[in-house]
């Protein structure tokens, strides 16, 4: 008996951090090094290439504003580094075009999934479970609150997994799942997830 | 977008008249002219008497894009080139890929340019070259208040380039080409030309010339429209980095490719 398909579906942000940045020659020596990726680029990478292995389709929604997504990435691995760079236009545009480049390529291995307008009851059970969170910002965005809406109302017969480092997601981990059926797996977790046991 | 050797020959051919080129020293300065429409090729080069010149272009065979004829005129031997079946096809590809970066009427403007100087002499084509690039000594001072208009107008720019709002990937870059034009800007003032030799600069490398020329006619004024401009023109400012950024890399000292930059822009 053929076992229903589970479906991995990625946050446009876990996307970006899955890319590994190649500092060009001139910034090298200031960085100290010659390439430039998130703390969770290995494992979201490796994971990536498991999912490959096994023939298990990758999913992405849309739309997305990847220039926002990108922009916000950059300036946080800039802060991050604690260096004046020179150039620093440069080097962002430099960094951004790689990014872009990257998503370009690899968003034809994602399945597009419609994020949907339509989150008003979403909304509210967010609301009437409302918990402090880390970021500030208790209630999911309106971003977010699409996501889940379009994931909920996608067809798909196994688990339905959601892939992100935002706290609106693993913040909300059990309420998503109760209420929505998604499980969220955490970007930094995502290589301790039992796929063995998932698949079987 | 960088054009090998032998596409950049494929478009300058079947940009000219009659699809041919009468001598290798017209071959020379037509390829050179590519640059000054911020086209990228694969091709470098140096100053001699005449102008931009690259000696390998001297020992061009025929190939399956082009033939190379050898004729004698007063006793000495010229050699001519004309496009083949096979570099029509590749002409039309290169076009086609042109159209990612130049308008309809930019194109026109290149061919009308290029077939115009196919039919001039290679000592009339020298001539222009030089004129537009200042490279005589006789017009130093030219020379020099070139230096000095673009320094002050990029020192302008990039005063202001912080109200450029860094909400897209292209207002980035937009950012990026006013903060790299000015300091390759300052590169060429204080550094290369820090001393304008008196003397021809024979074998000198024709990229700072090059910059000093486009700057003028091209990027500083398309960026001080833009930057008081609400709408962003991502194509130009496309082409503009491409040929300022991402052409020099590997090839002239100021470049993002080159690990000493830093030492460079201090």
């Amino acid at each position: 008996m053929k076992m229903p398909e589970n479906h991995y579906a990625f946050d446009n942000c876990s996307i970006i951090h899955s890319c590994e940045i190649i500092i060009p020659n001139a910034f090298r020596p200031i960085l100290g090094k010659s390439k430039l990726s998130h703390k969770n680029y290995f494992k979201l990478s490796q994971f990536i290439q498991k999912l490959n292995k096994s023939n298990l389709k990758k999913f992405r929604f849309v739309p997305s504003n990847a220039d926002i997504a990108i922009i916000g990435f950059v300036n946080q691995l800039i802060v991050e580094t604690g260096i004046t760079i020179p150039l620093p236009s440069a080097f962002k545009a430099e960094v951004n075009e790689q990014i872009y480049q990257y998503t370009q390529s690899i968003n034809q291995d994602f399945i597009e999934i419609q994020k949907e307008n339509e989150i008003k009851g979403i909304k509210t059970i967010f609301v009437q479970n409302e918990k402090m969170l880390k970021k500030g910002k208790n209630i999911p965005e309106t971003e977010d609150l699409e996501i889940i809406a379009g994931y909920q109302k996608h067809i798909c017969e196994g688990n339905k997994y959601f892939i992100s480092e935002d706290e609106h997601f693993w913040g909300y981990k059990d309420l998503i799942k109760n209420n929505f059926n998604i499980c969220i797996i955490e970007e930094w977790n995502c290589l301790a997830f039992n796929f063995d046991l998932q698949l079987t | 977008m960088l054009l090998s050797k032998d596409e950049a020959i494929c478009l300058v051919l079947g940009l000219s008249q009659n699809k041919k080129i009468t001598t290798i020293t017209k071959l020379n300065k037509l390829l050179a002219r590519l640059n000054l429409f911020l086209i990228p090729i694969d091709i470098d080069f140096r100053l001699n008497k005449f102008g931009s010149f690259n000696s390998e272009l001297g020992e061009l065979n025929t190939n399956e894009l082009y033939e190379i004829q050898r004729y004698t005129i007063n006793n000495s031997e010229h050699k001519s080139c004309k496009l083949k079946e096979n570099g029509e096809y590749v002409f039309n590809k290169v076009k086609k890929r042109m159209q990612e970066i130049f308008t309809d009427e930019e194109f026109t403007e290149l061919k009308k340019e290029i077939n115009f100087l196919s039919q001039l002499s290679a000592s009339d084509l020298s001539e222009k070259e030089h004129e537009i690039l200042l490279v005589d000594k006789d017009e130093r001072f030219k020379l020099e208040q070139r230096l000095n208009d673009n320094y002050i107008s990029l020192m302008d720019l990039y005063d202001e380039i912080d109200k450029i709002k860094e909400d897209s990937i292209i207002s980035i870059k937009l950012k990026a080409l006013i903060e790299y034009c000015y300091y390759l800007m300052k590169y060429l003032k204080e550094r290369r030309f820090k001393s304008i030799p008196e003397e021809y600069e024979f074998d000198a490398f024709m990229f700072d010339y090059y910059f000093l020329a486009i700057l003028q006619k091209y990027i500083i004024p398309f960026l001080v429209k833009q930057i008081t401009e609400k709408d962003i023109n991502t194509v130009k400012i496309n082409r503009y980095y491409q040929y300022i950024v991402n052409y020099p890399k590997g090839r002239y000292p100021f470049s993002i490719d080159n690990e000493n930059l830093n030492q460079i822009i201090q």
